[in-house]
Protein backbone atom coordinates (compact mmCIF):
# COMPACT_ATOMS: atom_id res chain seq x y z
CA UNK A 1 0.00 0.00 0.00
CA UNK A 2 1.23 3.66 -0.90
CA UNK A 3 1.96 6.19 1.47
CA UNK A 4 -1.12 8.56 2.10
CA UNK A 5 -3.07 5.57 0.61
CA UNK A 6 -6.32 5.21 2.05
CA UNK A 7 -6.93 1.42 1.25
CA UNK A 8 -8.43 -0.13 -1.49
CA UNK A 9 -8.66 3.41 -3.34
CA UNK A 10 -5.70 3.18 -6.49
CA UNK A 11 -5.00 0.64 -8.55
CA UNK A 12 -1.49 -0.22 -6.32
CA UNK A 13 -3.52 -1.55 -4.15
CA UNK A 14 -4.91 -5.20 -3.80
CA UNK A 15 -8.32 -5.59 -4.03
CA UNK A 16 -8.63 -1.64 -5.09
CA UNK A 17 -10.97 -0.31 -7.11
CA UNK A 18 -8.28 -0.06 -9.98
CA UNK A 19 -8.24 -3.45 -10.21
CA UNK A 20 -11.83 -4.60 -9.33
CA UNK A 21 -14.10 -3.26 -11.64
CA UNK A 22 -17.13 -4.19 -10.06
CA UNK A 23 -17.50 -2.01 -7.04
CA UNK A 24 -17.36 1.53 -8.10
CA UNK A 25 -17.92 3.40 -4.75
CA UNK A 26 -15.85 5.21 -3.32
CA UNK A 27 -14.25 3.96 -0.09
CA UNK A 28 -15.87 3.53 3.38
CA UNK A 29 -19.18 5.28 1.52
CA UNK A 30 -20.85 2.32 2.56
CA UNK A 31 -19.81 3.04 6.01
CA UNK A 32 -21.75 6.59 5.83
CA UNK A 33 -24.91 5.93 3.93
CA UNK A 34 -27.81 3.88 5.14
CA UNK A 35 -29.62 2.62 2.59
CA UNK A 36 -32.34 1.29 4.81
CA UNK A 37 -33.02 5.21 5.98
CA UNK A 38 -36.60 6.05 5.43
CA UNK A 39 -37.33 8.67 3.27
CA UNK A 40 -40.46 9.41 4.02
CA UNK A 41 -41.17 13.43 4.83
CA UNK A 42 -43.41 15.81 5.67
CA UNK A 43 -47.03 15.65 7.21
CA UNK A 44 -50.55 15.38 5.04
CA UNK A 45 -52.94 17.19 6.96
CA UNK A 46 -56.66 16.15 6.25
CA UNK A 47 -58.81 19.28 6.73
CA UNK A 48 -62.40 18.19 7.30
CA UNK A 49 -64.80 20.73 6.06
CA UNK A 50 -68.87 20.94 5.54
CA UNK A 51 -70.50 23.22 2.55
CA UNK A 52 -66.88 24.56 2.22
CA UNK A 53 -66.44 25.40 5.96
CA UNK A 54 -63.69 24.06 7.76
CA UNK A 55 -63.70 22.44 10.72
CA UNK A 56 -63.55 24.42 13.97
CA UNK A 57 -60.31 22.25 14.69
CA UNK A 58 -58.22 22.77 11.48
CA UNK A 59 -56.30 25.93 12.04
CA UNK A 60 -54.76 24.23 15.75
CA UNK A 61 -54.18 21.22 13.61
CA UNK A 62 -52.14 22.85 10.60
CA UNK A 63 -50.13 24.57 12.96
CA UNK A 64 -49.23 22.13 14.84
CA UNK A 65 -48.21 20.31 11.57
CA UNK A 66 -46.34 23.42 10.84
CA UNK A 67 -44.13 22.92 14.45
CA UNK A 68 -43.66 19.43 14.25
CA UNK A 69 -42.90 18.61 10.50
CA UNK A 70 -39.34 17.84 9.08
CA UNK A 71 -40.35 19.23 5.91
CA UNK A 72 -42.93 21.06 4.15
CA UNK A 73 -46.67 20.95 4.89
CA UNK A 74 -49.10 19.12 2.46
CA UNK A 75 -53.33 19.13 3.02
CA UNK A 76 -56.06 17.68 1.46
CA UNK A 77 -59.37 19.06 1.10
CA UNK A 78 -62.68 17.24 -0.53
CA UNK A 79 -65.16 19.61 -1.71
CA UNK A 80 -66.12 21.81 -4.67
CA UNK A 81 -65.40 25.23 -6.14
CA UNK A 82 -66.78 26.45 -2.32
CA UNK A 83 -63.53 25.73 -1.47
CA UNK A 84 -61.50 27.89 -3.49
CA UNK A 85 -62.92 30.80 -0.88
CA UNK A 86 -60.51 29.21 1.96
CA UNK A 87 -57.31 28.71 -0.36
CA UNK A 88 -55.90 31.64 1.63
CA UNK A 89 -56.21 31.12 5.28
CA UNK A 90 -55.02 27.70 4.54
CA UNK A 91 -51.66 29.07 2.98
CA UNK A 92 -51.51 31.53 6.05
CA UNK A 93 -51.57 28.60 8.61
CA UNK A 94 -48.85 26.76 7.35
CA UNK A 95 -50.10 24.23 4.48
CA UNK A 96 -46.90 24.52 1.46
CA UNK A 97 -49.36 22.34 -0.87
CA UNK A 98 -52.66 21.98 -1.00
CA UNK A 99 -54.46 18.76 -2.76
CA UNK A 100 -58.07 19.92 -3.73
CA UNK A 101 -59.95 16.54 -4.21
CA UNK A 102 -62.67 17.06 -6.69
CA UNK A 103 -65.79 14.59 -7.52
CA UNK A 104 -69.39 15.57 -8.42
CA UNK A 105 -70.89 13.53 -5.20
CA UNK A 106 -69.49 15.36 -2.49
CA UNK A 107 -71.35 13.44 -0.13
CA UNK A 108 -68.39 11.39 2.36
CA UNK A 109 -67.42 8.12 1.42
CA UNK A 110 -65.13 6.54 3.98
CA UNK A 111 -63.38 3.94 1.90
CA UNK A 112 -62.67 6.02 -1.71
CA UNK A 113 -62.11 9.15 0.57
CA UNK A 114 -59.59 7.04 2.61
CA UNK A 115 -57.87 5.55 -0.77
CA UNK A 116 -57.72 9.36 -2.28
CA UNK A 117 -56.15 10.71 0.96
CA UNK A 118 -53.44 7.29 0.76
CA UNK A 119 -52.34 7.78 -2.90
CA UNK A 120 -51.79 11.64 -2.16
CA UNK A 121 -49.86 10.08 0.54
CA UNK A 122 -47.78 7.86 -1.46
CA UNK A 123 -47.13 10.76 -3.60
CA UNK A 124 -45.78 13.37 -1.52
CA UNK A 125 -44.35 10.87 0.41
CA UNK A 126 -45.25 11.82 4.01
CA UNK A 127 -43.61 10.63 7.02
CA UNK A 128 -46.91 11.72 8.98
CA UNK A 129 -50.49 11.66 8.09
CA UNK A 130 -52.66 13.78 10.52
CA UNK A 131 -55.95 13.62 11.33
CA UNK A 132 -58.45 16.20 13.14
CA UNK A 133 -60.40 14.53 16.33
CA UNK A 134 -63.91 14.05 14.45
CA UNK A 135 -65.36 11.58 13.74
CA UNK A 136 -64.46 11.51 9.99
CA UNK A 137 -60.95 11.96 10.87
CA UNK A 138 -61.24 8.61 12.93
CA UNK A 139 -62.72 6.73 10.21
CA UNK A 140 -60.03 7.84 7.69
CA UNK A 141 -56.98 7.71 9.81
CA UNK A 142 -58.20 3.79 10.73
CA UNK A 143 -58.22 3.33 6.93
CA UNK A 144 -55.59 4.91 5.88
CA UNK A 145 -53.81 3.00 8.48
CA UNK A 146 -54.88 -0.12 7.28
CA UNK A 147 -54.36 0.40 3.65
CA UNK A 148 -50.59 1.22 4.77
CA UNK A 149 -50.23 -1.16 7.25
CA UNK A 150 -49.02 1.30 9.65
CA UNK A 151 -48.72 2.61 13.05
CA UNK A 152 -51.70 4.86 14.44
CA UNK A 153 -52.81 6.47 17.46
CA UNK A 154 -55.92 8.15 18.06
CA UNK A 155 -56.40 11.41 20.13
CA UNK A 156 -53.06 11.84 21.28
CA UNK A 157 -51.35 14.62 22.58
CA UNK A 158 -48.04 16.14 23.20
CA UNK A 159 -47.04 15.64 19.83
CA UNK A 160 -43.16 15.68 18.95
CA UNK A 161 -39.89 14.70 17.06
CA UNK A 162 -37.57 13.25 19.29
CA UNK A 163 -34.66 11.24 17.61
CA UNK A 164 -35.89 11.40 14.34
CA UNK A 165 -39.71 8.90 15.25
CA UNK A 166 -42.76 10.57 16.15
CA UNK A 167 -43.86 10.26 19.87
CA UNK A 168 -46.77 11.67 22.10
CA UNK A 169 -49.01 10.55 25.00
CA UNK A 170 -52.37 10.01 25.53
CA UNK A 171 -54.62 9.87 27.89
CA UNK A 172 -56.54 6.81 29.44
CA UNK A 173 -58.76 5.99 32.21
CA UNK A 174 -55.90 4.08 33.99
CA UNK A 175 -53.35 6.90 33.47
CA UNK A 176 -51.25 8.67 30.69
CA UNK A 177 -49.17 6.18 28.30
CA UNK A 178 -46.39 7.50 25.91
CA UNK A 179 -46.61 6.50 22.34
CA UNK A 180 -43.67 6.28 19.86
CA UNK A 181 -43.58 5.22 16.28
CA UNK A 182 -40.78 3.01 15.07
CA UNK A 183 -41.74 3.44 11.48
CA UNK A 184 -43.19 5.82 8.49
CA UNK A 185 -45.67 7.08 7.91
CA UNK A 186 -47.23 7.24 11.05
CA UNK A 187 -51.02 7.87 11.12
CA UNK A 188 -52.24 10.59 13.85
CA UNK A 189 -55.51 11.46 15.11
CA UNK A 190 -54.86 14.59 17.29
CA UNK A 191 -56.68 15.21 20.15
CA UNK A 192 -58.35 18.55 20.22
CA UNK A 193 -57.61 19.10 23.40
CA UNK A 194 -53.62 20.34 23.49
CA UNK A 195 -53.85 22.02 19.98
CA UNK A 196 -51.36 24.95 20.24
CA UNK A 197 -52.98 28.59 19.55
CA UNK A 198 -53.18 28.80 15.41
CA UNK A 199 -50.34 31.23 14.13
CA UNK A 200 -51.56 33.01 10.83
CA UNK A 201 -49.58 34.49 8.39
CA UNK A 202 -51.50 36.38 5.76
CA UNK A 203 -48.62 36.93 3.70
CA UNK A 204 -47.94 33.03 2.95
CA UNK A 205 -48.47 31.49 -0.01
CA UNK A 206 -48.93 27.80 -1.20
CA UNK A 207 -49.39 25.91 -4.47
CA UNK A 208 -53.14 24.46 -4.91
CA UNK A 209 -53.11 21.05 -6.98
CA UNK A 210 -56.62 20.10 -8.30
CA UNK A 211 -57.06 15.81 -7.84
CA UNK A 212 -60.19 14.40 -8.96
CA UNK A 213 -60.57 11.35 -7.42
CA UNK A 214 -62.79 7.96 -8.25
CA UNK A 215 -65.69 6.54 -5.87
CA UNK A 216 -64.94 2.62 -6.97
CA UNK A 217 -63.74 0.89 -3.85
CA UNK B 1 -68.45 -16.83 39.55
CA UNK B 2 -70.02 -19.58 37.68
CA UNK B 3 -67.80 -21.65 35.37
CA UNK B 4 -69.48 -23.20 32.36
CA UNK B 5 -67.87 -25.92 30.17
CA UNK B 6 -68.70 -24.88 26.91
CA UNK B 7 -66.63 -27.40 25.01
CA UNK B 8 -68.99 -28.91 22.79
CA UNK B 9 -70.93 -25.52 22.27
CA UNK B 10 -67.26 -24.55 20.61
CA UNK B 11 -67.24 -27.36 18.38
CA UNK B 12 -70.68 -26.94 17.10
CA UNK B 13 -70.08 -23.33 16.50
CA UNK B 14 -67.34 -23.77 14.57
CA UNK B 15 -69.05 -26.72 12.87
CA UNK B 16 -72.39 -24.31 12.17
CA UNK B 17 -73.11 -23.52 8.78
CA UNK B 18 -75.29 -20.43 9.15
CA UNK B 19 -74.50 -17.06 9.87
CA UNK B 20 -71.95 -16.64 12.51
CA UNK B 21 -70.99 -13.21 14.65
CA UNK B 22 -67.70 -12.74 16.48
CA UNK B 23 -67.02 -10.38 19.50
CA UNK B 24 -63.59 -9.12 19.88
CA UNK B 25 -63.26 -7.81 23.58
CA UNK B 26 -60.81 -7.19 26.37
CA UNK B 27 -60.81 -8.38 29.86
CA UNK B 28 -63.67 -6.10 30.45
CA UNK B 29 -66.99 -6.22 28.58
CA UNK B 30 -68.15 -3.23 26.26
CA UNK B 31 -71.45 -3.26 27.17
CA UNK B 32 -72.49 -1.29 23.97
CA UNK B 33 -70.49 -3.64 21.37
CA UNK B 34 -72.07 -6.71 23.52
CA UNK B 35 -75.35 -5.64 22.83
CA UNK B 36 -74.82 -4.95 19.20
CA UNK B 37 -73.23 -8.23 18.99
CA UNK B 38 -76.08 -9.93 20.52
CA UNK B 39 -78.99 -8.13 18.65
CA UNK B 40 -77.11 -9.18 15.51
CA UNK B 41 -77.66 -12.92 16.84
CA UNK B 42 -81.25 -11.98 17.49
CA UNK B 43 -82.03 -10.96 14.52
CA UNK B 44 -79.69 -13.10 12.08
CA UNK B 45 -80.42 -16.47 14.41
CA UNK B 46 -76.73 -17.13 13.81
CA UNK B 47 -73.92 -18.49 16.30
CA UNK B 48 -72.01 -16.22 18.37
CA UNK B 49 -68.42 -16.51 19.58
CA UNK B 50 -66.87 -13.99 22.20
CA UNK B 51 -62.73 -13.57 21.69
CA UNK B 52 -61.03 -12.16 24.78
CA UNK B 53 -57.60 -10.81 24.11
CA UNK B 54 -55.78 -12.27 27.23
CA UNK B 55 -55.90 -15.31 29.31
CA UNK B 56 -58.70 -14.47 30.97
CA UNK B 57 -62.04 -12.06 30.86
CA UNK B 58 -65.29 -12.17 31.01
CA UNK B 59 -67.15 -13.65 28.40
CA UNK B 60 -71.35 -13.61 27.61
CA UNK B 61 -73.83 -16.00 29.11
CA UNK B 62 -75.37 -15.95 25.53
CA UNK B 63 -72.39 -16.99 23.68
CA UNK B 64 -72.23 -19.96 21.99
CA UNK B 65 -68.70 -20.19 21.66
CA UNK B 66 -65.48 -18.18 23.71
CA UNK B 67 -61.90 -18.02 22.53
CA UNK B 68 -58.82 -16.79 25.01
CA UNK B 69 -56.23 -15.45 22.45
CA UNK B 70 -53.96 -16.54 25.06
CA UNK B 71 -50.21 -16.38 24.39
CA UNK B 72 -47.11 -14.43 26.27
CA UNK B 73 -46.14 -12.95 23.32
CA UNK B 74 -49.52 -11.13 22.25
CA UNK B 75 -48.61 -8.83 24.91
CA UNK B 76 -47.83 -5.57 24.86
CA UNK B 77 -49.50 -5.55 20.90
CA UNK B 78 -50.57 -1.92 19.02
CA UNK B 79 -53.43 -1.87 16.66
CA UNK B 80 -51.30 -3.59 13.77
CA UNK B 81 -50.16 -6.84 15.86
CA UNK B 82 -54.12 -6.95 17.21
CA UNK B 83 -55.27 -6.60 13.97
CA UNK B 84 -53.30 -9.69 13.01
CA UNK B 85 -54.06 -11.57 16.16
CA UNK B 86 -57.78 -11.29 14.97
CA UNK B 87 -57.93 -11.69 11.14
CA UNK B 88 -55.55 -15.00 11.96
CA UNK B 89 -58.68 -15.95 14.11
CA UNK B 90 -60.78 -15.64 12.10
CA UNK B 91 -59.23 -16.60 9.18
CA UNK B 92 -58.11 -19.84 10.43
CA UNK B 93 -60.11 -20.91 13.77
CA UNK B 94 -63.70 -18.82 13.33
CA UNK B 95 -64.73 -17.73 10.01
CA UNK B 96 -67.69 -14.93 10.69
CA UNK B 97 -70.04 -13.02 8.51
CA UNK B 98 -69.95 -10.30 11.24
CA UNK B 99 -67.38 -9.26 13.70
CA UNK B 100 -68.17 -6.38 16.66
CA UNK B 101 -65.06 -4.80 17.99
CA UNK B 102 -65.83 -4.38 21.53
CA UNK B 103 -61.72 -3.43 22.07
CA UNK B 104 -58.75 -1.95 21.11
CA UNK B 105 -55.35 -1.41 21.35
CA UNK B 106 -54.04 0.89 24.11
CA UNK B 107 -52.91 3.68 21.47
CA UNK B 108 -56.18 2.78 18.84
CA UNK B 109 -59.86 2.46 18.91
CA UNK B 110 -62.66 0.00 18.07
CA UNK B 111 -62.74 1.40 14.58
CA UNK B 112 -58.93 1.07 13.95
CA UNK B 113 -59.03 -2.77 14.94
CA UNK B 114 -62.29 -3.30 12.81
CA UNK B 115 -60.45 -1.35 9.88
CA UNK B 116 -57.10 -3.45 10.00
CA UNK B 117 -59.94 -6.67 10.75
CA UNK B 118 -62.00 -5.04 7.42
CA UNK B 119 -58.80 -4.97 4.87
CA UNK B 120 -57.54 -8.69 6.40
CA UNK B 121 -60.99 -10.15 5.81
CA UNK B 122 -62.64 -8.55 2.46
CA UNK B 123 -65.06 -7.45 5.35
CA UNK B 124 -66.50 -4.10 4.75
CA UNK B 125 -65.86 -1.67 7.75
CA UNK B 126 -68.61 0.01 8.99
CA UNK B 127 -67.81 2.53 12.43
CA UNK B 128 -69.39 3.73 14.93
CA UNK B 129 -72.68 2.08 14.70
CA UNK B 130 -76.00 3.00 17.12
CA UNK B 131 -78.79 0.66 15.77
CA UNK B 132 -78.98 -2.52 14.04
CA UNK B 133 -82.38 -3.54 12.29
CA UNK B 134 -83.93 -5.66 9.68
CA UNK B 135 -84.85 -4.06 6.76
CA UNK B 136 -88.64 -5.03 5.28
CA UNK B 137 -86.24 -6.78 2.54
CA UNK B 138 -84.51 -9.07 4.78
CA UNK B 139 -81.26 -7.15 4.41
CA UNK B 140 -79.56 -5.99 7.42
CA UNK B 141 -79.81 -2.05 8.14
CA UNK B 142 -77.72 0.04 10.46
CA UNK B 143 -78.12 3.39 11.87
CA UNK B 144 -74.47 5.90 11.77
CA UNK B 145 -74.66 9.03 13.10
CA UNK B 146 -78.84 9.41 13.16
CA UNK B 147 -78.76 8.06 9.33
CA UNK B 148 -79.95 4.53 8.13
CA UNK B 149 -78.44 2.25 5.16
CA UNK B 150 -78.10 -1.28 4.26
CA UNK B 151 -74.91 -2.99 4.99
CA UNK B 152 -73.71 -5.98 2.59
CA UNK B 153 -73.34 -9.59 3.96
CA UNK B 154 -69.72 -9.49 5.04
CA UNK B 155 -68.98 -6.91 7.45
CA UNK B 156 -66.75 -5.66 10.70
CA UNK B 157 -68.49 -2.84 12.94
CA UNK B 158 -67.05 -0.67 16.25
CA UNK B 159 -69.98 0.80 17.97
CA UNK B 160 -70.98 4.15 19.53
CA UNK B 161 -73.47 4.90 21.52
CA UNK B 162 -77.25 3.32 21.25
CA UNK B 163 -79.86 1.19 22.61
CA UNK B 164 -79.43 -2.68 22.70
CA UNK B 165 -80.35 -5.33 24.67
CA UNK B 166 -78.55 -5.88 27.82
CA UNK B 167 -75.60 -9.04 27.14
CA UNK B 168 -75.33 -11.19 30.60
CA UNK B 169 -71.16 -10.88 31.10
CA UNK B 170 -70.03 -14.01 32.66
CA UNK B 171 -67.08 -16.39 33.40
CA UNK B 172 -66.70 -19.03 30.85
CA UNK B 173 -64.40 -22.12 30.34
CA UNK B 174 -63.40 -21.29 26.51
CA UNK B 175 -60.61 -22.59 23.86
CA UNK B 176 -57.14 -20.85 24.61
CA UNK B 177 -55.57 -20.39 21.15
CA UNK B 178 -51.71 -19.62 20.96
CA UNK B 179 -49.48 -17.99 18.83
CA UNK B 180 -48.85 -21.34 16.55
CA UNK B 181 -52.32 -21.93 17.00
CA UNK B 182 -53.16 -19.02 15.12
CA UNK B 183 -50.46 -19.83 12.34
CA UNK B 184 -48.64 -16.40 13.51
CA UNK B 185 -44.91 -15.75 13.67
CA UNK B 186 -43.08 -13.68 16.76
CA UNK B 187 -42.11 -11.03 14.21
CA UNK B 188 -46.10 -10.73 13.56
CA UNK B 189 -47.33 -10.43 17.48
CA UNK B 190 -46.21 -8.43 20.35
CA UNK B 191 -43.70 -5.99 20.10
CA UNK B 192 -41.80 -7.28 17.29
CA UNK B 193 -45.30 -7.47 15.44
CA UNK B 194 -45.97 -3.40 16.16
CA UNK B 195 -45.24 -0.47 14.48
CA UNK B 196 -45.84 1.95 17.63
CA UNK B 197 -44.78 1.30 20.72
CA UNK B 198 -46.19 1.73 24.38
CA UNK B 199 -44.95 3.07 27.51
CA UNK B 200 -47.31 1.94 30.40
CA UNK B 201 -46.74 5.00 32.83
CA UNK B 202 -45.62 8.57 32.16
CA UNK B 203 -44.93 11.26 34.45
Amino acid sequence: MSEGCSGGSCSTCPGGSGSDGEDRLPPGMLEHYDLNTDTRKGILVFIQTEDGVPDASTAGILTLARNISDDRVFATAFGGVEIKERFKEIFALGVDTLYHMRNRDRGYRPLPWASAIMEVAERVNAAVLLFPDTRAGEELASLCAAKADAGICVRCMDLRMENGTMAAKKDLDTGTIGVRFVSRPAVIVASSTGLPAPVSDPGRKGTVINRPYSLEE
Amino acid sequence: MIIIKDETDTKEAESYEGVRILLLTNGNMNGDAAGAALRLRNITGGKMAVAILGHSGESLREADATYYLDDPVFADSDCRASGRISVALIKKVFPCDYVVCGTSSAEGSPSSLAARIALGCDMEPVFNISGIDRSDDGSLRIIQNGTESKVSWKAVFSVSGGRWPEAVAEIREGRHLNRIDLGLGVFSVGTKGSKVLISKEVS
